[in-house]
């Protein structure tokens, strides 16, 4: 199911990712070296992304006001084409009306954020909450086009989290793009992030007290394990976090270009194929498979050239 | 953790008989002797009879003598009623309590049973029957305190039989046979007919292989006196001759078809012997005619849970596991059970002519329902002959419990359960077990705790002679473990000065019924106290230094601790090392090592952090972490084959619910060129739910290609491609297959 690289690769390899990392307020030694820690390395790792402009706030540059400057800036740069990845990393609380985000300062509410992503163009919008109590966040961020990914189900499950740890990894582990094709998305980072999570527990023998959620339409209530072949987490599936530079490497010709068309081609019989999988004679859904992934790993060595 | 395991706990109850007791007491209220004659008819299964009877009690003005009636004909909530309505009418009657408190007993209600009964005797406190009744009750459970109130109740009243049959069964139950017969002599000598006393006897003969004619006495008295054979039953069961138990059983249900109890417990021993079907059926009757004692309830409903587990079937052995963790432990517990079986009938020089079937239990519950039809079992495994039950790694923290060396112990008892007929001391056989863990490696097995080294300073330790009654009846929680500690070292030392012939011999000879001293005697030609004494300068020359100088090792790791906190890289170390130099492997050492790599890692010394997270996986350190380190350390290094050793001990600790650990093994094997030990672990891999399954399948086909499988690597190739159809890797191992085949 990767139907949105032909949309990568027609226009958004030439568009640009805005990413803000934000890093919250600690309040012990501990969580402060750690949240520093962890929007130092979501920096190095964005930065190293393709067409990225990096946000990276945490400490006391880590204000309300600064923030909201941040997200006027980017209203003012975004175009539609452009994507905007948002990561908060810190302690949240929820007082069973409003979500707020540990700052230096005052705090900020999650309608607060939400205010300030509307004017943003980006049409692909992803804004990743890790903290405790984030689940409370959802409803005001959820919109459609928006994937919002959370580290807890509610604003009651107010423990520290150790979601963010595995979204990190999943940022960094290529493991984590399970379908190889060069893109992290949010979904595959959510998988992964989200997997990891819940074996942390069990193999702990600990009460979860964390249950990630993902919602990418206004509608959803989230979900905990979407499954696209039912139709979840589709914009999720489409939006892109970290893009490994040999896809954008592969097209820089038109004859590569082409090429790349036609595996898109193929990829997407492909997936036409596993649609009437269950439909199908074994042998000849075994027999048409094998005919296209040939076609497609022969395509790929040309490419490769 | 202390991991113990255990060879057949059992608990009897029907000798609990519902049967008024007769007998005078403070503040007699009503006609007692009415409701005992119906009691007297039901024993001895005259149930038409023994209904009328109790008909009639339902009818008596008396709330007491009603509610005998209508707890005779199994109206229980009402009996409860009118007993409550007894209380109130007959306040200063303690017998009304001990009647009252035995209903609530006979449903499986302990708590109040024990209340009622307690106040009974508050108000009374030389009523014997009260005293018998309770001490009824906490023998169930083993309690040493069911003795020491059966001879109250004998001194209270020196004509009460029941005590001294109470008596003798407790003294069987703790191999005592001289007492016992004793006992149950004492009580034939009060009443000629005692059943039960004639039992005990019996069983006696019979666990000694003995012809007898006491079971033909007491059918001669009452033709219907089933609790006879299941006395008998329970003593075989106790003494883990689980068959012949069960064929007792048998016989008793036949005779008396209504002992739900019996039936109850038969279900139970079948289920330990791996018939389910059987075990089920036996359950449901008792189920069925209201029996909804905890065993009862707990035994089906694990049952109805088996239909989770897979049954996988290999030369010599079975196992069964969680369908959830089959993918992953199968192969792994097949190699195990391969191995124990191919070690033991060449040390043992016995072949055993069934499977070693073994069931592991991802629910700690599970295992111990499967054990003892209740939950709360401290032990991790056991041994019902050739069937072994024990949890799965995934029932335990990762870290606390090593699979791999229970299964060896437990496979171990399947052997000289077997090769001693059944008649093994516990000491012996449980040592053999410990000796094993360690002999399948030097790092399994638990090490020395704290505890342990402080026993071994306070001579804590229990003469061999009497050695069994640290597993039977411990004094005090910690004996347990520390017999099976002394145990082992027995079984270390006699294997290391007199070589595993003798041990073999010593198992036969306990097939003939020798006793330890006896046995002792014959084969290490030592009286029991010179074998106490060898056994503890054995003990002492190989942890008395610890044991010694416990607080000085304490301080050193106390002052590595501190010397980390502080950051102090150097002093942590030499900390360390103060604890560590010179010591034998025990538990506590566990912490310096992982506190001096730290201190390495610090320093940025990176090979002596290595080497000392060596000597900490060889001392028995099992935090999955740590071993990951070392893991990561010896690739570092250069050394695959290490770091694949490192991570393989984690199989036998934590393998579930730990995708890294099985790709980066099956990584280090493809590696190391071995792909036949790398193609399981990429299929553990794929069974933990991977998050990179094209991943994971790409590694299987390259396995399998490896292995010359090439129809089983095309097939996991489409897999990968199927999810992942730009999956480069992939899509050139494909092309590469199919030019291969285009060739042939």
């Amino acid at each position: 199911m990767k139907r949105y690289l032909l949309l990568l690769i027609a226009g958004p390899l030439a568009a640009t990712t805005f990413y803000v990392n934000l890093g919250g307020l600690g309040g012990q030694e501990d969580y402060e070296t750690r949240f520093k820690a962890n929007v130092e390395e979501l920096d190095k790792l964005t930065k190293a992304a393709p067409q990225a402009k990096v946000f990276s706030l945490s400490g006391v540059q880590a204000s309300k006001a600064k923030l909201k400057d941040t997200f006027e800036q980017i209203a003012r740069e975004a175009k539609a084409e452009d994507n905007l990845v948002v990561t908060l990393i810190g302690h949240g609380t929820f007082d069973g009306t409003d979500y707020k985000f540990n700052l230096t300062g005052p705090d900020v509410t999650a309608k607060e954020l939400a205010m300030w992503m509307l004017p943003v163009l980006a049409k692909r919008q992803l804004l990743v909450n890790t903290t405790s109590a984030s689940g409370g966040s959802l409803a005001d961020l959820k919109q459609d086009g928006r994937t919002v990914i959370t580290a807890t189900k509610s604003g009651t499950e107010k423990l520290s989290t150790v979601f963010p740890r595995f979204w990190l990894e999943a940022l960094r582990d290529p493991q984590a793009d399970a379908d190889k094709n060069d893109v992290i998305s949010a979904l595959e980072a959510y998988r992964y992030a989200e997997s990891k999570t819940t074996k942390y527990y069990e193999s702990n023998k600990r009460l979860a007290t964390e249950h990630p959620m993902i919602a990418d339409t206004a509608s959803t209530a989230g979900f905990r394990t979407p499954d696209p072949l039912k139709g979840e987490a589709m914009v999720a599936m489409r939006m892109p976090v970290i893009v490994f530079g040999t896809l954008q490497n592969a097209a820089k010709t038109p004859e590569k270009q082409a090429l790349l068309r036609q595996r898109e081609t193929l990829e997407q019989q492909i997936d036409n194929l596993k649609l009437r999988k269950a439909a199908m004679a074994a042998d000849q859904y075994r027999l048409e498979l094998r005919n296209l992934l040939l076609q497609v790993a022969r395509v790929q060595q040309e490419l490769d050239k | 953790m202390m991991r113990v395991s255990m060879i057949g706990i059992f608990t009897m109850g029907v000798l609990l008989a519902q049967k008024p007791v007769v007998k005078k007491a403070t503040g007699v209220t009503y006609d007692r002797a009415k409701a005992a004659t119906c009691w007297d008819l039901k024993e001895k299964g005259e149930t038409v009879q023994s209904t009328g009877c109790f008909v009639a009690l339902m009818g008596e003005k008396s709330p007491a003598l009603a509610a005998e009636g209508t707890w005779g004909v199994g109206k229980y909530a009402e009996a409860v009623k009118l007993f409550e309505a007894a209380l109130e009418a007959y306040p200063d009657d303690p017998y009304v309590r001990i009647r009252f408190g035995q209903l609530f007993w006979s449903r499986f209600n302990r708590g109040e049973a024990v209340k009622l009964i307690s106040e009974a005797l508050e108000m009374d406190k030389k009523n014997s029957t009260a005293m018998m009744v309770l001490a009824r009750i906490l023998s169930k459970g083993f309690d040493s305190k069911a003795l020491d109130l059966a001879k109250a109740a004998a001194e209270a009243d020196p004509g009460l039989v029941e005590a001294r049959e109470l008596m003798a069964q407790l003294a069987l139950e703790n191999s005592d046979e001289k007492a016992a017969t004793e006992e149950a002599n004492k009580a034939l000598s009060i009443n000629p007919k005692s059943l039960n006393a004639m039992a005990t006897l019996g069983a006696i003969e019979l666990l000694k292989n003995k012809p007898t004619d006491y079971f033909d006495k007491i059918l001669a008295i009452n033709p219907k006196y089933g609790e006879a054979w299941f006395l008998a039953g329970h003593h075989f069961i106790l003494n883990r001759r689980y068959e012949e138990g069960i064929e007792l059983y048998k016989k008793a249900v036949a005779l008396k078809p209504d002992m739900w109890e019996a039936r109850e417990q038969l279900g139970i021993n079948l289920m330990r012997l791996g018939k389910p079907v059987e075990a089920r059926e036996q359950l449901e009757l008792a189920y069925n005619a209201s029996y909804h004692s905890n065993e009862v309830v707990n035994s089906l409903r694990l049952m109805d849970s088996y239909k989770n587990f897979v049954s996988h079937k290999f030369e010599g052995g079975e196992v069964r596991l969680d369908k959830k963790e089959a993918a992953i432990l199968q192969p792994y517990f097949e190699e195990e059970v391969r191995k124990a079986r191919t070690t033991f009938e060449a040390k043992y020089k016995m072949k055993l002519n069934v499977p070693l079937e073994v069931e592991v239990y991802p629910n700690h519950d599970d295992f111990a329902v499967r054990t003892l039809g209740m939950p709360g079992l401290g032990a991790t495994g056991v041994s019902f002959g050739p069937v072994v039950a024990m949890d799965s790694p995934s029932a335990r923290k990762g870290g606390d419990y090593h699979w791999a060396s229970t299964l060896w112990h437990e496979l171990s008892h399947s052997y000289i359960l077997v090769m001693s007929k059944f008649l093994v001391p516990r000491w012996f056989t449980e040592g053999i077990s410990v000796h094993e863990e360690t002999q399948a490696s030097p790092e399994w097995g638990d090490p020395v705790e704290p505890t342990v080294l402080m026993a071994i300073k306070q001579k804590k330790f229990l003469p061999v002679a009497d050695l069994d009654s640290g597993f039977v009846r411990p004094k005090e929680p910690m004996q347990i473990g520390l017999s099976y500690f002394q145990a082992g070292q027995a079984l270390d030392w006699i294997v290391k000065t007199y070589g595993q012939d003798t041990v073999n011999a010593m198992v036969h000879s306990f097939a003939q019924r020798k006793t330890t001293p006896e046995v002792i005697q014959e084969h290490l030609k030592l009286t029991p106290t010179e074998f106490d004494e060898k056994l503890m300068a054995f003990i002492q020359a190989r942890y008395g230094k610890s044991a010694d100088n416990l607080k000085e090792l304490r301080a050193a790791i106390d002052g590595t601790n501190k010397a980390i906190a502080k950051k102090d890289w150097d002093t942590a170390i030499s900390e360390g090392l103060k604890a560590t130099t010179g010591y034998p492997p025990t538990a506590i050492l566990a912490t310096a090592y992982e506190a001096m790599a730290k201190a390495y890692l610090a320093k940025g010394e990176k090979i002596k952090a290595r080497d000392v997270l060596r000597d900490y996986a060889k001392t028995s350190g099992r935090d999955p972490d740590t071993l990951k380190k070392l893991a990561s350390l010896e690739e570092e290094g250069g050394d695959k084959a290490m770091a694949a050793a490192a991570l393989k001990r984690l199989i036998y600790i934590s393998p579930i619910g730990d995708e890294d650990l099985h790709r980066k093994l099956g990584e280090y094997y493809l590696d190391l060129k071995q792909p036949e030990r790398a193609m399981p672990a990429f299929l553990a891999q794929l069974a933990s739910k991977p998050v990179d399954p094209a991943g994971a399948y790409y590694n299987l086909a390259r396995s399998y290609v490896a292995l010359s499988r090439p129809k089983e690597a095309q097939d996991a190739l489409f897999q990968s491609l199927e999810m992942a159809p730009g999956f480069k890797p992939a899509q050139k191992l494909l092309l590469e297959l199919e030019n291969h085949s285009s060739k042939d």
